[in-house]
């Protein structure tokens, strides 16, 4: 082959390699393309030599992403990919127009929602339990259970008929219940910040969306109602009273609350009346600023009573829902960062001798308030006043 | 700006302009000069000057045939600078500075180009072997190996910066790699579609046939060159849609309208002849219709004689 690719001196008449590049590159200006073309036209030759280059040019821009580089991270996308994507061009067009729609779509519902949760946070209280569709989806089964007609719902209700969620589980009505944020998130934070997601905002609201939850809704789920209620009145767990009740007290918990099983234990029915007792009506006012005017960053509460941090980690309780608030002594090292609520298991009473035979007696619940600072060391209260270390 | 007559430029005939003396306007040199960095491979202003002039008069400043400006005429537009700038400088000065025999300027085409000539010699061939040969003997070219008149050559002295250095690497690639084939055709029979087509005896041919070859030449003569290169790549190379809209940059689905287009133009051409010949629209369409194999119509030699004669083909020896 050697001899043989040595040039070819007699091809004078055909275009030289420049122009023939050049072509192919579109560097020519029309009045010498065109030429060009008629001659490539007649002369198999120059095309095969045209055609050729072209051939390397594109497995050429193919080589570099199968060489290694000294920059892996920067690779070009396998041929595959833009031949798909080069013979697809037009399907852009669609997916552009989906995507505009589903972002159009989430906006308005965003929007709808956000609507929604704020005339439900500008109504009075009073307003707001009659309009409580938890009430009704507790009620109704109630009502069905003794026998009297369920009350019509009004037609705007019925886009959260509670037909269309499942039955509730312990654990949703819980964690409805002691995600204490929502009922204490200042009206101004945005819609969004008030429904975190899942693991994201639970160690600085309290929410039971942690690693701790999970032990607790095991064991919540082997708990009877009778021993939910054995907790005193007053400090008797806000997700007793909506798991009685059927519903979180909060609108937008009822979004994602599902509506309660139709058939509840009769004390538990008896306690839905705790729904529109005035022990949730603090909950859905605002709290009172704390003492130290600066921003809440942590909130938990259990009942009405209710443990703060603020941001510069000074620590204050409250006992009615919110409305007052008084500091608590410091008794932690480090700067407290964050409160939640632990639910925790006691140890089962001892029961007496006589009645040895009865039937052993499940273990209770018992809730606590934890605290941690900076450093990830706890302390736990259960009274948010005396703290001490987990 | 452009070409303005100073000095004689030292150079072969048809390097300068219609014979004349010609040099490239001060501030348009000093702006390319600054552009392209010459310097750092070693040419001085006078050697970038001498260069620029000769691609342009190579290529009529991009002027159209005939049209190049009188000597010691100043350009009537400012063409010439257009086509300095749309130069590949950077592309131009290394390749001659290569030439020249400058150390950096072959140490920076190496790390440029050397693997991906190798790797364009390898596609163009499809062999491994062929490939690293063909790039090797090109690369020692390049280099100045061979002589001609007591001198070292490059082949690079013939870059003109139109195009893109790799892509004049490439082109070259496949021009000596086609040669060699074309040469050895009787040795590697692989380009049947290229054979030339004998010439068949004279046979008596019905009226009716003898009447649609002549419209068919007629027809294919009236293309316009676009057309006819189309219908020679996709009919006679057998080239796919795609290559031949990755020649002329266009989507493949302009080329099969193209075609389609032109397909129905000859079409139409051949009917509107044959019933000038005498034929009623139905004969000459029941003409259309005959078996190809009774045509004595030569395809590519109707499309290789339709050629404009601005690059006639010679057979190669």
């Amino acid at each position: 082959m050697n001899s043989n690719l040595q040039p070819a001196a007699h091809f004078d008449s055909h275009p030289d390699a420049e122009i023939l590049n050049a072509f192919a590159e579109q560097a020519l200006r029309e009045h010498e393309r065109t030429p060009i073309l008629a001659h490539l036209a007649v002369c198999s030759r120059c095309r095969q030599i045209v055609a050729l280059a072209q051939e390397a040019a594109e497995l050429e821009d193919v080589a570099p992403a199968q060489v290694p580089s000294a920059q892996p991270a920067v690779r070009s996308r396998p041929s595959w990919f833009r031949n798909w994507f080069r013979n697809w061009r037009v399907a852009w067009l669609p997916v552009a127009a989906l995507v505009c729609l589903v972002t159009l779509t989430v906006v308005v519902n965003v929007r709808h929602f956000e609507k929604a949760s704020g005339s439900a946070k500008s109504a009075p209280p009073a307003q707001q339990q009659a309009m409580t569709v938890q009430q009704q989806a507790a009620t109704v089964p109630q009502a069905r259970q003794a026998g009297v007609p369920a009350a019509p719902v009004p037609a705007g209700k019925r886009a959260i008929s509670p037909r269309r969620h499942a039955p509730p589980s312990p654990q949703a009505l819980a964690e409805a219940a002691f995600s204490a944020q929502p009922a204490t998130v200042p009206a101004q934070e945005p819609a969004s910040s008030a429904m975190p997601a899942p693991g994201a905002a639970a160690p600085l609201h309290g929410s039971l969306y942690s690693t701790e939850a999970s032990a607790w809704r095991q064991q919540e789920a082997r708990a009877t109602t009778a021993q939910k209620r054995a907790l005193p009145a007053n400090e008797q767990p806000v997700w007793a009273a909506a798991g009685s009740a059927g519903a979180a007290p909060d609108r937008r918990l009822d979004m994602e609350s599902p509506a309660p099983a139709p058939a509840r234990p009769a004390g538990v029915a008896a306690n839905a009346a705790v729904t529109s007792s005035p022990v949730f009506a603090p909950r859905l006012t605002p709290p009172a600023p704390l003492p130290s005017g600066l921003a809440r960053v942590s909130t938990a509460s259990i009942g009405r009573r209710m443990v703060a941090i603020d941001s510069a980690g000074a620590v204050f309780l409250s006992l009615d829902g919110g409305a007052h608030w008084e500091p608590v002594a410091r008794q932690w090292s480090g700067q407290a960062v964050s409160v939640r609520v632990r639910i925790s298991s006691a140890a089962p009473q001892s029961a007496p001798e006589s009645s040895s035979l009865a039937a052993p007696q499940p273990a209770a619940l018992q809730s606590d308030f934890v605290v941690e600072n900076d450093k990830g060391e706890a302390w736990t209260s259960s009274d948010g006043r005396t703290w001490a270390p987990k | 700006m452009g070409i303005a007559p100073l000095e004689p430029v030292a150079g072969t005939a048809g390097e300068t302009f219609s014979g004349a003396t010609a040099a490239v306007d001060a501030a348009l040199l000093d702006g390319l000069w600054q552009a392209c960095d010459a310097a750092t491979w070693g040419l001085d202003r006078a050697e970038f000057e001498r260069i620029l002039i000769r691609a342009g008069s190579a290529q009529s400043l991009g002027f159209p045939d005939g049209t190049t400006p009188a000597p010691r005429q100043p350009p009537a537009a400012s063409q010439p600078a257009e086509f300095f700038r749309g130069l590949r400088l950077d592309d131009l000065v290394l390749a001659h500075a290569c030439a020249a025999g400058n150390e950096r300027a072959w140490e920076r085409f190496i790390a440029l180009y050397r693997q991906p000539l190798t790797r364009a010699a390898i596609a163009t061939t499809r062999s491994e072997t062929l490939g690293r040969e063909l790039a090797d003997q090109l690369y020692a070219e390049l280099y100045g190996l061979a002589e001609r008149g007591g001198q070292r050559r490059s082949p690079l002295e013939s870059y003109k910066g139109r195009g893109s250095l790799l892509g004049w690497l490439r082109t070259t690639l496949a021009q000596r790699h086609v040669d060699h084939l074309r040469r050895n055709r009787h040795e590697q029979p692989i380009e049947d579609l290229d054979a030339a087509a004998p010439d068949s005896p004279p046979q008596t041919l019905p009226a009716e046939l003898a009447a649609l070859q002549r419209a068919l030449e007629a027809a294919l003569a009236a293309r316009g060159a676009e057309e006819r290169f189309l219908l020679a790549a996709y009919y006679l190379d057998g080239q796919t849609l795609l290559a031949i809209a990755r020649i002329l940059r266009v989507h493949e689905a302009t080329v099969s309208r193209k075609l389609r287009r032109a397909l129905k133009e000859i079409r139409k051409q051949v009917l509107r002849h044959l019933q000038m010949q005498g034929l009623s629209r139905r004969a000459a369409e029941e003409a259309l219709g005959v078996d190809p194999r009774d045509l004595d119509v030569n395809l590519k030699k109707l499309l290789q004689q339709s050629q404009t004669g601005a690059f006639p083909e010679k057979a190669p020896s």
